[in-house]
């Protein structure tokens, strides 16, 4: 299978680690980054888990629990999420880091084992900067619906000032919405799905949202899942979409390989042309939710098996070259 | 233009083949270093199943281990990790030995067990010359295991060979400082540290002492704990009205040091000692003073000055806990005005968790002309405890020469005495 980071470094681009120092995190799981560019600065939003995530890829040293499994503390159920607002300098460094206070809606005790929002992604929409991300710790079976939070940045502290819990435009009951993917030059529209394409608007207001627009389905072997963010490239729309191949081993047990796809869509959102799917960096399970442009050159942010965050740097050229090769 | 970071560098090498247990490896070693414990996970075990090196492998297993144990409430992931280790390659004691003592320091129902049957199968079946691993992973040598079923074998009622474990780790073995402290405690726990019967002279001895002293043929029995009397005595060859400064007096009688030569050769001196309880009995049983005193705070030239000490004293006991405190008093004795015809050094060796007193005192005598007769004596065959001294200007050249052994190995005291 492809290796898009191998093929970026192959031609130019190059990778960077985002890394928040272990003293704060005492090691466990940075992962599934997503990167914006606002007013001129690179932020980055890093997820942080009370767990890391083992996985035996070649099934040779599995552990108890089987091949995939996140090792959250043993006397503590919970997959605890914090997010980490980043800024990084033009080598890609983080520059500053501050967790983001979500203190004032955080008034409830957790009703189900993942807990926190997960898998932020960035935007600002008119004038204010967001994350948007899905929460699950609100209902007791893990209903899963996405979120959509003001934060504002100040000096030492980054704190979460809004929250709206994102009701589905259909069918209300459903057990779990996530990894809707935001339009940056949409403001208040996501790609809810990507196969058929389905157009959403929410409005923070009124608490409601709707689809706007469905598309048609196109032949694709796997469910396309969402990932990085949409943006606009070359007069079209473009995201980094993941899909999931999901099985037992002999034995029974949860086994998983993660793979990649970028869609293009046009601007009344046909999808126009898709790549084969590929790996970002080799391993079985790796998840992109950050994706913009900066200068000549796209930012991709990705988590690496749920336990490390990447950014790769590739010219908006050579991708558009890898889309049409692949 | 700026350096790469030599994580970018390694990310670089692993991203053009991913596949290589090298470049796997490199990055988990790299992540573990900055305690980035689940970045180096994901690595390790990319390795270990990348690499057809089986003791990669198994260096992996057991670092992969060592982040879940840094990360804490996780020792269902570290056994899990450290039993592949065990079941690749059995005849290697490092995954043994964490596995012992995860179990160890666990204590549920049944650890104590689990722990003892770890640490006994890899003192049988391990090969403690394995090739060495790459990287330290924490495991200190075969004496962690020899601890693990040290401790381990009490729990499980295997008293005595705990004992004997406990002490054949503080003699035969380079811990390092966490384990002698552990060690030590333990046998201080015990009791082991106390001397529970003293070895006495007794005339049915004189015979095979090393070399008779003036009317040693007429002692029934000693009293101190070993033979520190009898020492004294050799080396002045019995001499009678000789003078002492014993510091850390204790009983009057029983294992004390000055008894005999009071009671049989009319010295005279003066003890110290911090216990009220020993300063009383000394009052009511023994001619000569014993003083309440904290002997570390004296000022010894003004003390003996004002006791009309002669400026050649025959005898200086010094024996303080802990080691400490006795080289401190060591120190503040004015070497420059008196000097001790013999002096009883104890370093208390095998309890000093620092290890460093022996030397030094043995530096500070020697730096005042003080000849070791005899270092390292010990009541027993393991409790190394003091070095006597003599000043060669007070001492018959001959004595010296019959008396001095060099061996640094450790002396029972009535073997050294009796000439064994």
């Amino acid at each position: 299978m492809t290796n898009l980071a191998k093929f970026a470094l192959d031609r130019g681009g190059s990778i960077h680690p985002l890394i928040i120092p272990s003293a704060q995190t005492n090691g466990t799981g940075l992962m599934n980054p997503s990167i914006l560019i606002d007013n001129g600065k690179i932020i980055v939003n890093i997820r942080h888990v009370n767990y890391t995530f083992f996985h035996s890829e070649k099934k040779l040293f599995q552990h108890p629990w089987g091949p995939l499994t996140y090792l959250h503390p043993e006397n503590d159920i919970h997959l605890r999420t914090d997010n980490y607002y980043c800024e990084l300098n033009d080598d890609f460094e983080i520059t500053r880091f501050n967790k983001i206070d979500t203190s004032k809606f955080d008034t409830y005790e957790p009703m189900w084992d993942f807990v926190g929002l997960e898998d932020v992604r960035l935007m600002r929409w008119d004038g204010k900067l967001y994350i948007t991300g899905v929460r699950r710790d609100t209902t007791t079976n893990g209903q899963g619906r996405m979120e959509l939070s003001e934060i504002v940045v100040s000096t030492n502290t980054v704190t979460e000032i809004s929250r709206f819990r994102i009701p589905p435009p259909k069918d209300v009951n459903s057990y779990c919405e996530k990894n809707w993917m935001p339009i940056l030059d949409m403001p208040f529209h996501y790609i809810k799905w990507t196969n058929p394409t389905e157009v959403v608007s929410v409005d923070p207001t009124t608490k409601t949202s709707k689809t706007e627009q469905l598309g048609d389905t196109i032949y694709l072997p796997r469910d396309i899942r969402g990932g990085s963010q949409v943006m606009e490239f070359n007069g079209n729309y473009i995201a980094l979409t993941h899909e999931v191949d999901l099985f037992k081993s002999e034995v029974g047990r949860k086994d998983a390989v993660y793979k990649h796809r970028f869609i293009i869509w046009d601007k009344n959102w046909n999808i126009i042309k898709h790549t084969n799917d590929f790996s970002i960096m080799d391993a079985h399970v790796e998840f992109s939710i950050g994706m913009c442009k900066y200068h000549d050159d796209i930012l991709i942010t990705f988590g690496f098996q749920d336990n490390a965050a990447y950014l790769l740097k590739i010219s908006a050229i050579e991708l558009e070259n890898f889309i049409n090769s692949h | 233009m700026k350096p790469t970071s030599p994580l970018i560098n390694l990310l670089e090498k692993f991203i053009h083949d991913p596949a290589d247990a090298e470049n796997n490896f490199a990055l988990a070693l790299y992540y573990n270093g900055i305690g980035q414990t689940a970045s180096a996970v994901s690595y390790y075990i990319r390795t270990a199943e990348r690499t057809d090196d089986d003791l990669l492998k198994y260096e992996c297993l057991i670092k992969a281990a060592r982040c879940f144990e840094s990360q804490g409430t996780r020792s269902f992931s570290v056994k899990g990790l450290l039993q592949h280790a065990i079941a690749l390659i059995p005849t290697r004691p490092e995954a043994y030995f964490f596995l012992s003592r995860l179990h160890e320091i666990e204590q549920k129902e049944g650890d104590w067990f689990v722990c003892y049957m770890l640490a006994s199968t890899s003192l049988g079946v391990c090969n403690f010359d394995s090739p060495k691993l790459r990287t330290d992973v924490g495991y200190p040598g075969k004496y962690g295991l020899l601890f693990e079923k040290a401790v381990s074998s009490w729990w499980c009622g295997l008293c005595e060979e705990s004992r004997t474990l406990f002490k054949d780790l503080l003699i035969n073995h380079e811990l390092d400082t966490t384990h002698r402290t552990a060690v030590l405690n333990n046998l201080k726990f015990f009791n082991e540290f106390n001397t529970k019967e003293l070895i006495l002279f007794n005339k049915e001895k004189h015979n095979q002492l090393k070399l008779k002293f003036t009317d040693s043929d007429k002692i029934e029995k000693n009293f101190s704990e070993s033979y520190q009397d009898m020492f004294v005595l050799t080396m002045l060859n019995g001499k009678r009205n000789g003078t002492y400064l014993e510091i850390g007096a204790a009983n009057p009688f029983y294992g004390n040091n000055t008894a005999l030569l009071e009671q049989n050769y009319e010295w005279t001196g003066v003890s110290l000692d911090i216990d009220q309880q020993f300063v009383d009995a000394f009052a009511k049983e023994r001619r000569n003073p014993c003083l309440l005193k904290d002997a570390a705070l004296i000022n010894y030239e003004k003390f003996l000055y004002g006791l009309d000490f002669p400026q050649n004293i025959d005898y200086l006991q010094l024996d303080c806990d802990p080691p400490n405190v006795t080289y401190k008093i060591l120190l503040s004795m004015p070497f420059e005005k008196y000097k001790f015809a013999v002096i009883t050094y104890e370093h208390d060796y095998y309890c000093d968790e620092s290890k460093s007193f022996r030397e030094k005192s043995r530096k500070y005598l020697e730096s005042f002309g003080y000849v070791m007769v005899v270092g390292d004596i010990a009541p027993d065959e393991w409790r190394t405890y003091e070095d006597w001294w003599i000043h060669p200007e007070l001492i018959d050249p001959a004595i010296l020469e019959k008396m001095k052994i060099t061996t640094t190995a450790t002396k029972k005291a009535e073997d050294y005495m009796l000439g064994k």
